[in-house]
C-alpha cells in the first residue's frame, strides 16, 4: 500500500517537503537521490502558496518560489524543450511544441503574487529540495490557500503518518525506481 | 319462438335508432358478418347495434335508383321498396337479375336518418337475401343473364348503328355527372338537324379488354366464366347515358367483374377543342350481359408501393368519419380523402364498415409530425362496402357543398387538402365563441378565416383546375398519376390544448431516446449505480424548437388572470408565452402566428409523473379531428412556456371581417402635445391579479420621471413607401432638417445658431401646422414670435418623428417647459407615480424600466398641474383607459455619424444616417423614433437622453438613491434601509439599491437558511419577519455578471418571480440592495426583474458549456455522498456514493462519437453534436490514485472542453470525418500523458496529423486542470470487464487500482470545503 503514494502527487506544507530525508541513489549511473518520509518513498508532490520570487531566463527556465505560509519551495519550470538537442532525439517535434507552449504558458500565469498550484517532481538543487514543475494552476479564490493547508494537515493526519514507515530510508529492492523520464530531465538539467 | 314478423318500410322509418334485424331467433346469426365481428373494444365509444327481439323479414322490390330528373338525384344507392315506401338501400352478394324483381330479406340493418328536407328516411343494409320467387332462386349459377341497359324498353327494337360489343372487365366506373354536349351530325344523318344541344346524364365506365380473335368475333360469347385464358390489356370506355345512368351502383358493385355489354354505338366525342376520344355509348337498346357467379378479376397489385400517388385498391375498416365524410380514417392512419361526388353520393359509409377502395390514389404526405398514408380518391375512384359495420353508427349524408372552401379544398392536391380539413377542425375548435362558423368557414360567395389562412400559405402553383369527370378521367388516363405536393412547408396548426400534449409527448419521446442509447450500455451492465439521469430529482430546463414540434401557434395574446402572465390562448386553452421585447402596441383583439419560438419544459421531474396518468399519445390527425380532450390541468401546463421575438409574431390581419380589427387600436399617436416620460422603476404586483380585480383598487404601480419637454406632434404625415424609395426622401428630410432648401450648406457638428429663418420660410406647410397644435399649458403663438431667431439654446427644437408601425413621418416641436427655457439649464426632471386602472393591465406589463414614453397632454391631470414633486411627496397619477402611450426612442445625430477631422458633417452623412436609422434594426423597438436634427450635447448634460448615449454598464449599474415615498407597507423598510449607514448593530441590512444585470447561472430555494446565507443574519431575521411573508418566496440566485459570481437572495413574492425565470436566462435585477459583502445582494418587495434574453440552447445535450461549473455549490451538496480520500475508498461499501476532491493526472482512455440523436442533430448553429460514450481517467487526490470511468457530460467537464469551446467545436468537425475515434494511452501517463497514444477511427480514414495533435492537446489539458468534485459509485472488478469487453478499452493494467463510475462533476467551492474540513478535523 506505501508503494501507492511514490505515484502520488503528495500534498504537503512548505516545511515538511522541504524537510524530506534525501537519500543518494546508489543503483543508477546519475546521481538523482531519492525522497522520503518517515520512510516512505515519494516522487511528485503538490504545493500551493503565494509566487514571491520570480527568476526569469527566456527559452531556458523560469525559477520561483512557492510561499504556503510555512515556508518557501523553490520551483524550476523547464522552457527549453525547443532548444534541447537531448529532447530532440527523443521526442517528435509536435509532441515538444505542445509541452513547449503549455510550459511558456505556465511560466507566464506565474508572476510574483498570484496564488499558484504547483504540481511536479520532487528534485535536489544545491542540496535542497526544489520541484520540477510538470503544470502550473493559479487559484482565482483566496480560500484555496486555507483549504490546501487543511488538506495536507488532513492528509498527514490520515494517511502520511498512518501508513507504516520502511525505517531510516526506503528499501531499494520495495521501490521502483526513477522512470526514465526522471533521466531525462536530469540529463538535460546537467547539460 | 316468436312468430316471424314483416316489416313495413314506413314503419321502420319512425324508428328512432338504428338495428339489426333477421328472420331467425337465433343469435349469434353465424352467417351474418354483422355479427361476427368481436364487440368493440371500451375505448370505442360506439355501440354494437340493437336486435330487434322479434325475427324480422322484408320483402320488397330491389331496384336501381331513379335519374329521370336530372336535379333531383340525391345519391346513387340502390333503391328498397315495398307497397308502403321506398328507402335507399346497399347489399351484399350483389347480383344484376335481382333488379326489379321481388325479393326477401332475411338479415338487415336499417339506419334512420332525416332528409334535407326533413322528411323521416333510412338506409336498408341488406346482409341476407332470396328470392321472393323460387323458380328464380332454383336457376343454375352458371346461367348468363342478360338484362336491358334500358329496362322499360320491352324488346330490343332495331337500331342499326348500336352494332358494337365490348366485352371485359369492369376497371373503374366514374361519377354520374351531367355533361353538356353538342351533337354533330355524322355523314348519314345529313338530312336530320345540324347540331342539337343537350345536357347528358351518365357516368363513364372503363373495362379492360382482350385483343383476342375470340373476343373480337361477333358471336355472343356463350360462358363469359370460361374465358380463363384472355389478357384484359386493352381499356375501353363505355358511356352510361340517359336511360342506362342509374346504373351507376351496380356496375360499380361489378368492379372486377366480367361483363359484356352489346349493342353499343362508337362515338368520337370532343372533349375539348383539341382532344378527341373514342368510346362507346348505351343506346336504348344496350344490352348488358353478366354471369350469375363470377370470379372477381383483381389487377395484380403493383409491388413496392411507393405513395408517390399510385393508383390501387385497398381495403380497411371505418375508425372514424370526419368533416361531414370528407376525410374518414381507415384501419390506423390510413386517410381517405373523399371527392365531392363519393362523399355526397354514398350514405353506406359508417364507422365500422369494411370497404374497399378501388382505383386510389396512395400518397405519402410526408408530415413532419406524423406517419401516414393517404388515400386520395379522384374521377375514377369507387368504394364498395364489403361489410355492414355492426356498429351503432350514424350515415353519411350530406349535400354537396356550395360553399367557397369546398371547392377550394377540391382544387388541392391530397396532402394539402388533409392539412386543410385540419387546419378548419382546428380553426372551428380554437375559435368557437369568437367567431361564427360563417367567418370560419365562410359562404357560398365569400372566403372564411380558414380559406384565408391556408390561401396565403400555399404556393398558387398547387392550386389545380377543377373539370368535369369527363376531361378528369381522361387526363387521369393520359398523364396517369401525378406527384403530390410535399407538404414540409404546411405546419400544423391545432389547438392550444393539443399543442400542450404534443409538447409533452415529444419531449417524453426525446427523453426515451435518450436515455435509451445513452444510457443503456452502461445501465445494462450496472444495477447499482444510480446514474441514470430521466426524471432526476433535480429539476431541469428543456427546450425544443418549433422545427422539432412542426407547428404553428395561433390565438390571442392575453394575461392569464390567474397567474398574470402573459399568454397565447384560443378557446380550448391557453400557453405561456415570454417575449423579451413585447411592444405597447401589441392589440388583445388580434390574432398572432407564431412559426418560430422555442418550447422550454421546465421541472420534468414533476413532468414524469404526469405522463402515465394522462395517457398522452402523438399527434395523429385523430386526435386533431377529435381534440375534445379539456386542456391540461394549470398546474402542468406552467411548467411549459413558449419562448419567442416579437418580430417572429405575425399579426394576421383578416381583412373581410371587420369585427375583428374593429377594435384596432391606432397605432399612430394623433396630432397633439404630449409629455415625455422616462420609466425608472415598475414596482412588482402585491398579490394575485384576481385579488386585485375583486378589492378594485390597482397596485400596479410605475414611477417615472417626466422630463422638462413637451413633443409636438404635426398634422401632416407623409407615408414612407418602401425603403427603396427612402433615398429620396431622405434627401428632402434631411434637407429639412439641416437648413431648408440649401443644398450646399453644411452643418456643424458643434452648437452653432443656424439660420433658422430659411428652414422656417421653406418650410411654411410645417410652420402652419404646427400652429394648428393645441398645446394645453404652453401658448403657442409666444413661441411663434420668438420663431424668427431663436438658436439652440432656446425653447423649441424642430425635430422629426417617424412611427415605426405605419412607416409615417410627421414634423415635430420638442419644447422646453423649465422655467429657464432653455435646453441647456439643467432643469430637473420630475417623478410621478403612474398608476394603472385594471384595463390598462397590459399598458403596465409591456412597459420597460430604462425606456421612454410619450403620453398624451390633459389640461386636468396631475402632469400638467403638480409643480416639483418634493421628496416623499411624489404624485401619483392614474393613467385611464382612455390615455395612449407610445414607446419613443430619440436617435441623435451623434450616435450614428462620425464626424470629420473638422466636426463638419456632410450631407451625404447626414443622408447616409437616415438611411442606416431607417432600416428596421432589430435594436430599435420603439413605437415613434424621434430624430432631434442636432448633437444636442446639453440635453445630454441634463441627463435626459442619457441612456440613448452613454455606455450601458453590464455591472452593477448604480441608480440614484431612492428618494420616492411609496405604499405605506413598504414606506417603513425604506427609511430605515436608507440611515444609519454608519452603525453596523444596525436592525436592518444596509447598502444602497443599485440594478445589476447579468446571466443566472443557478437558483435555488433557501427557504430557512437564508440566514446562512446572509452576512448579518439578526438582522435579516428581522427584516424578514417584517416583510410579507406569505406567498413569497426565499431564493438565492447566483448571477454571473462581469465574470463574476455574484449571489441575489432573499425573499420574492412568486407573482413577481418572470415566467420562464431560471438558470440560462439573461435578467436585469433593479432596486436590489446592496449588501456589503462582498458579491452578495439582496432583493427586496420593490426589486423587479426583467428577463432580457433567454439562451436557447440545450444544455443536456448540445451544451456543457459555462453553467456545468456552477451546477453545484456548498448550498446544494450532494445529499446522501460522503466525502473521502482515495486511500480510503475500501473502507467504503460499495453501494455508497463517495465525492472524491481531485485532479486529473492522466486520460487512459477516451472515445469520441458524433452524436447520432435526431432530435437535436441541428440546434441552433452548433456544430458540436458528439457524445462521449466513455472516457478513463486516473485522478490523484493526494492520498493516492484511482481509475475513474466517466461519460457524457462528466467527461466532458473531466476534459475541461467547456472551458474551451472552440477546442469543442474543432472535435465536432473532426467527428464529421470519423464517426467514432477511439483514443488509448500505451504510454507511461504518469509524467507524460499525451505520450504515445494510439488512435483508432471507424471510418476508415486515416487520421491526419494536426487532428492527433487537437486530440493530444486535449488530453494534455485535461491533465493540467483544475481541482474537482467528482461524485462516484465504486465498480467492482466484473463491472470493469465488461465496460472493458464493450468499448475495447484494454485497461486490464488498471485491475490493480481502484476503479469508480463518475455521477457527477463540480467545482468545489473552497470555503465551504475548508470549512467542512475544519469541523471534520476538530472534530477528530
Amino acid at each position: 500500500m506505501q508503494n501507492s503514494l511514490y505515484n502520488t502527487y503528495v500534498k504537503l506544507l512548505a516545511f515538511d517537503l522541504l524537510s524530506l530525508t534525501q537519500t543518494p541513489s546508489s543503483s543508477s549511473s546519475v546521481s538523482e537521490p531519492t525522497f522520503s518520509r518517515r520512510g516512505i518513498p515519494l516522487s511528485r508532490a503538490e504545493t500551493l502558496g503565494t509566487v514571491t520570487l520570480r527568476d526569469y531566463k527566456p527559452h531556458k527556465f523560469l525559477r520561483f518560489l512557492i510561499d504556503d505560509g510555512t515556508a518557501s519551495v523553490p520551483c524550476i519550470l523547464w522552457l527549453n524543450h525547443m532548444t534541447s538537442p537531448y529532447l530532440a532525439r527523443r521526442r517528435r517535434p509536435d509532441d515538444l511544441r505542445l509541452i513547449a507552449d503549455s510550459a511558456a504558458r505556465f511560466a507566464a500565469e506565474v508572476r510574483v503574487g498570484v496564488v499558484a498550484r504547483v504540481r511536479g517532481r520532487i528534485g535536489c538543487y544545491n542540496g535542497k529540495v526544489q520541484i520540477t514543475v510538470s503544470d502550473v494552476f493559479v487559484e482565482r479564490d483566496p480560500n484555496a490557500e486555507i483549504l490546501h493547508c487543511l488538506e495536507c494537515i488532513n492528509l498527514a493526519l490520515n494517511c502520511y503518518n498512518v501508513l507504516p514507515g520502511l525505517g531510516p530510508g526506503p528499501d531499494p529492492a520495495l521501490v521502483p525506481g526513477p522512470s526514465s523520464i526522471c533521466k531525462e530531465n536530469q540529463a538535460e538539467n546537467a547539460e | 319462438m316468436e312468430p316471424l314478423k314483416l316489416a313495413k318500410l314506413a314503419d321502420l322509418r319512425h324508428f328512432p335508432r338504428p338495428f339489426t334485424a333477421t328472420a331467425s331467433s337465433r343469435f349469434p346469426f353465424t352467417s351474418s358478418p354483422a355479427l361476427l365481428l368481436p364487440p368493440p373494444p371500451a375505448s370505442n365509444p360506439h355501440r354494437v347495434l340493437p336486435l330487434r327481439r322479434c325475427p324480422t323479414v322484408i320483402i320488397g322490390t330491389l331496384s336501381l335508383p331513379n335519374h329521370t330528373a336530372p336535379s333531383s338525384f340525391p345519391c346513387s344507392c340502390f333503391q328498397f321498396s315495398d307497397d308502403s315506401a321506398s328507402v335507399c338501400c346497399d347489399l351484399l352478394q350483389f347480383q344484376p337479375y335481382a333488379l326489379g324483381k321481388q325479393i326477401r330479406v332475411t338479415a338487415w340493418n336499417f339506419v334512420p336518418f332525416k332528409c334535407h328536407g326533413g322528411g323521416r328516411s333510412g338506409f336498408l343494409e341488406i346482409i341476407k337475401w332470396c328470392f321472393l320467387d323460387p323458380n328464380e332462386e332454383a336457376k343454375k349459377s352458371n346461367q348468363m343473364d342478360s338484362l336491358p341497359l334500358v329496362p322499360n324498353r320491352s324488346g330490343y327494337g332495331n337500331n342499326s348503328k348500336a352494332r358494337y360489343r365490348v366485352y371485359g372487365v369492369v376497371e373503374s366506373v366514374g361519377p354520374v355527372s351531367v355533361v353538356p354536349c353538342t351533337m354533330v351530325p355524322s355523314v348519314s344523318d345529313l338530312d336530320s338537324n345540324s347540331s342539337s344541344k343537350v345536357n347528358m346524364l351518365g357516368f363513364v365506365v372503363q373495362l379492360m379488354c382482350c385483343e383476342c380473335r375470340l373476343c373480337g368475333s361477333k358471336e355472343l360469347i356463350s360462358d363469359l366464366e370460361s374465358g380463363s385464358g384472355h389478357s384484359f390489356t386493352k381499356k375501353e370506355t363505355v358511356y352510361f347515358c340517359d336511360g342506362a345512368s342509374p346504373w351507376h351502383p351496380g356496375m360499380t358493385k361489378l368492379i372486377g367483374n366480367r361483363v359484356m355489354l352489346s349493342r353499343l354505338k362508337k362515338k368520337l366525342v370532343f372533349i375539348t377543342k383539341e382532344d378527341s376520344w373514342v368510346m362507346h355509348m348505351t343506346v336504348d337498346v344496350s344490352v348488358f350481359h353478366v354471369c350469375r357467379v363470377s370470379k372477381k378479376w383483381l389487377p395484380c397489385l403493383k409491388s413496392g408501393m411507393k405513395a408517390k400517388g399510385e393508383c390501387g385498391a385497398y381495403t380497411g375498416v371505418i375508425k372514424g368519419v370526419y368533416m361531414q365524410g370528407m376525410a374518414l380514417e381507415l384501419d390506423h392512419d390510413v386517410w381517405l380523402l373523399l371527392t365531392d361526388e363519393l362523399h355526397t353520393l354514398m350514405h353506406g359509409l359508417r364507422v365500422g364498415a369494411v370497404v374497399s377502395v378501388r382505383n386510389v390514389h396512395f400518397v405519402d404526405p410526408q408530415f413532419s409530425w406524423t406517419k401516414i398514408l393517404i388515400l386520395g380518391a379522384c374521377v375514377k375512384t369507387s368504394i364498395i362496402v364489403e361489410s355492414f359495420s355492426p356498429l351503432e353508427t350514424a350515415c353519411n349524408v350530406v349535400l354537396k357543398s356550395q360553399s367557397m372552401l369546398g371547392q377550394f379544398i377540391q382544387s388541392l392536391p391530397f396532402s394539402a387538402r388533409l392539412w386543410v380539413l385540419l387546419l378548419v377542425s382546428s380553426f372551428r375548435k380554437m375559435f368557437t365563441g369568437s367567431l361564427s362558423d360563417k367567418e370560419i368557414l365562410g359562404s357560398k360567395h365569400e372566403e372564411g378565416l380558414a380559406q384565408m389562412y391556408a390561401s396565403s400559405l400555399l404556393p398558387a402553383s398547387v392550386f389545380q383546375s377543377e373539370h368535369g369527370s369527363f376531361i378528369g378521367i381522361r387526363r387521369h388516363d393520359l398523364n396517369c398519376c401525378s406527384g403530390d405536393l410535399h407538404c414540409n412547408m404546411l405546419t400544423l396548426v391545432i389547438p392550444v390544448s393539443v399543442f400542450i400534449r404534443h409538447c409533452i409527448y415529444t419531449l417524453e419521446r426525446t427523453l426515451k431516446s435518450e436515455n435509451h442509447c445513452k444510457l443503456l450500455p452502461v445501465g445494462n451492465h450496472f444495477r447499482g449505480l444510480p446514474h441514470l439521469a430521466r426524471y432526476s430529482s433535480r429539476s431541469w430546463r428543456r427546450i425544443i424548437p418549433s422545427k422539432d414540434v412542426g407547428v404553428t401557434l395561433l390565438g390571442h395574446l392575453k394575461i392569464n388572470p390567474l397567474t398574470t402572465r402573459l399568454q397565447l390562448v384560443d378557446a380550448t386553452g391557453g400557453i405561456d408565452v415570454l417575449i423579451p421585447d413585447l411592444p405597447l402596441t401589441w392589440n388583445a383583439k388580434k390574432i398572432y402566428e407564431v412559426t418560430e419560438y422555442d418550447i422550454f419544459v421546465d421541472d420534468i421531474g414533476g413532468l414524469g409523473d404526469c405522463l402515465e396518468l394522462l395517457e398522452i399519445n402523438s399527434l395523429s390527425c385523430r386526435t386533431i379531428f377529435n381534440s375534445t380532450q379539456p386542456a391540461i390541468e394549470r398546474e402542468l401546463s406552467s411548467s411549459i412556456f413558449v419562448y419567442f421575438h416579437w418580430n417572429n409574431a405575425k399579426c394576421r390581419k383578416f381583412s373581410l371581417y371587420p369585427s375583428i380589427n374593429k377594435k384596432n387600436e391606432s397605432l399612430i399617436p394623433d396630432p397633439g402635445c404630449y409629455h415625455l416620460l422616462r420609466v425608472s422603476h415598475k414596482f412588482p404586483l402585491q398579490g394575485k391579479y384576481s385579488n386585485i380585480m375583486k378589492s378594485n383598487k390597482s397596485n400596479t404601480l410605475v414611477e417615472a420621471k417626466v422630463l422638462p419637454f413637451d413633443l409636438l406632434l404635426s398634422e401632416k404625415r407623409e407615408i414612407l413607401h418602401s425603403y427603396n424609395v427612402l433615398r429620396g426622401k431622405t434627401k428632402e428630410l434631411s434637407d429639412y432638417l439641416i437648413n431648408g432648401n440649401k443644398e450646399e450648406q453644411v452643418w456643424s457638428n458643434k452648437r452653432q445658431k443656424l439660420d433658422k429663418q430659411s428652414a422656417w420660410t421653406s418650410k411654411d406647410d410645417f410652420c402652419t401646422s404646427t400652429n394648428e397644435l393645441r398645446a394645453c399649458s404652453n401658448l403657442f403663438n409666444t413661441s411663434k414670435e420668438n420663431k424668427r431667431n431663436i438658436d439652440l439654446s432656446s425653447d423649441d427644437v424642430p425635430c422629426l418623428a417617424n412611427f415605426r408601425h405605419e412607416n409615417v413621418v410627421c414634423p415635430a416641436i420638442l419644447r422646453s417647459k423649465s422655467s429657464t427655457k432653455s435646453f441647456a439649464s439643467k432643469s430637473n426632471a420630475r417623478k410621478v407615480l403612474l398608476e394603472f386602472s385594471l384595463d390598462r393591465f397590459l399598458t403596465y406589463q409591456s412597459l420597460k424600466i430604462g425606456d421612454y414614453y410619450i403620453i398624451e397632454h390633459c389640461t386636468k391631470d396631475c402632469l400638467c398641474t403638480v409643480k416639483n414633486a418634493a421628496f416623499g411627496s411624489c404624485a401619483k397619477f392614474c393613467v385611464a383607459s382612455g390615455k395612449l402611450i407610445f414607446n419613443i426612442s430619440f436617435i441623435l445625430a451623434k450616435d450614428s455619424v462620425s464626424p470629420s477631422t473638422d466636426g463638419i458633417l456632410t450631407k451625404e452623412q447626414i443622408e447616409g444616417f437616415f438611411l442606416r436609422s431607417n432600416v428596421d434594426s432589430p435594436n430599435v423597438t420603439s413605437d415613434v423614433c424621434l430624430y432631434l436634427p442636432v448633437n444636442l450635447t446639453s440635453l445630454q448634460d441634463d441627463n435626459i437622453i442619457e441612456s440613448e448615449c452613454r455606455e450601458r454598464h453590464k455591472y452593477a449599474l448604480s441608480e440614484e438613491s431612492a428618494n420616492v415615498s411609496l405604499g405605506p407597507g413598504i414606506i417603513a423598510g425604506r427609511t430605515n434601509l436608507c440611515c444609519g449607514s454608519q452603525n453596523s448593530n444596525f436592525l436592518f441590512p444596509e447598502g444602497n439599491l443599485i440594478s445589476l444585470e447579468g446571466d443566472v447561472v443557478d437558483m435555488h430555494d433557501i427557504g430557512f437558511s437564508l440566514r446562512n446565507a446572509c452576512s448579518n443574519a439578526a438582522s435579516l431575521d428581522t427584516f424578514q419577519l417584517k416583510g410579507l411573508t406569505q406567498n413569497r418566496k426565499s431564493l438565492c440566485i447566483h448571477v454571473l455578471a462581469n465574470n463574476h459570481i455574484v449571489k441575489i437572495f432573499g425573499s420574492i413574492s412568486k407573482h413577481a418571480i418572470p415566467i420562464g425565470f431560471g438558470p440560462g436566462v439573461t435578467a436585469t435585477f433593479h432596486r436590489i440592495l446592496d449588501a456589503r459583502s462582498e458579491n452578495k445582494f439582496m432583493l427586496l418587495p420593490v426589486s423587479f426583474i426583467v428577463i432580457k434574453s433567454i439562451k436557447v440552447h440545450d444544455k443536456q445535450c448540445t451544451d456543457w458549456s459555462s453553467n456545468l461549473s456552477f451546477l453545484k455549490d456548498a448550498y446544494s451538496p450532494s445529499p446522501d455522498s460522503v466525502s473521502c480520500l482515495i486511500s480510503l475508498l475500501h473502507q467504503y461499501p460499495s453501494n455508497k456514493q463517495i465525492m472524491l476532491r481531485c485532479r486529473v493526472v492522466a486520460v487512459f482512455v477516451l472515445v469520441l462519437e458524433r452524436n447520432s440523436r435526431s432530435f437535436n442533430a441541428e440546434t441552433k448553429n452548433r456544430s458540436i453534436v458528439f457524445d462521449i460514450p466513455i472516457a478513463v481517467f486516473l485522478l490523484d487526490d493526494g492520498s493516492s490514485t484511482c481509475c475513474c470511468w466517466a461519460n457524457a457530460e462528466r467527461a466532458a467537464a473531466l476534459l475541461r472542453l467547456h472551458e474551451e469551446p472552440t477546442t469543442s467545436h474543432k472535435l465536432g468537425r473532426i467527428l464529421k470525418n470519423y464517426q467514432k475515434i477511439t483514443v488509448k494511452n500505451h504510454g507511461s501517463f504518469i509524467d507524460s500523458p499525451y505520450q504515445d497514444l494510439a488512435v483508432s477511427v471507424t471510418s476508415g480514414n486515416t487520421f491526419c496529423n494536426s487532428d492527433e495533435n487537437l486530440l493530444k492537446f486535449i488530453i494534455f489539458n485535461a491533465c493540467v486542470g483544475r481541482v474537482w468534485n467528482v461524485v462516484a459509485s465504486l465498480m467492482d472488478v466484473e463491472e470493469v470487464r465488461q465496460l472493458d469487453n464493450e468499448y475495447l478499452t484494454e485497461t486490464a493494467n488498471l485491475r490493480s487500482i481502484r476503479n469508480i463510475w463518475a455521477n457527477e462533476v463540480s467545482c468545489p467551492s473552497m470555503l465551504a470545503e475548508a470549512k467542512n474540513m475544519l469541523q471534520d478535523l476538530l472534530r477528530s
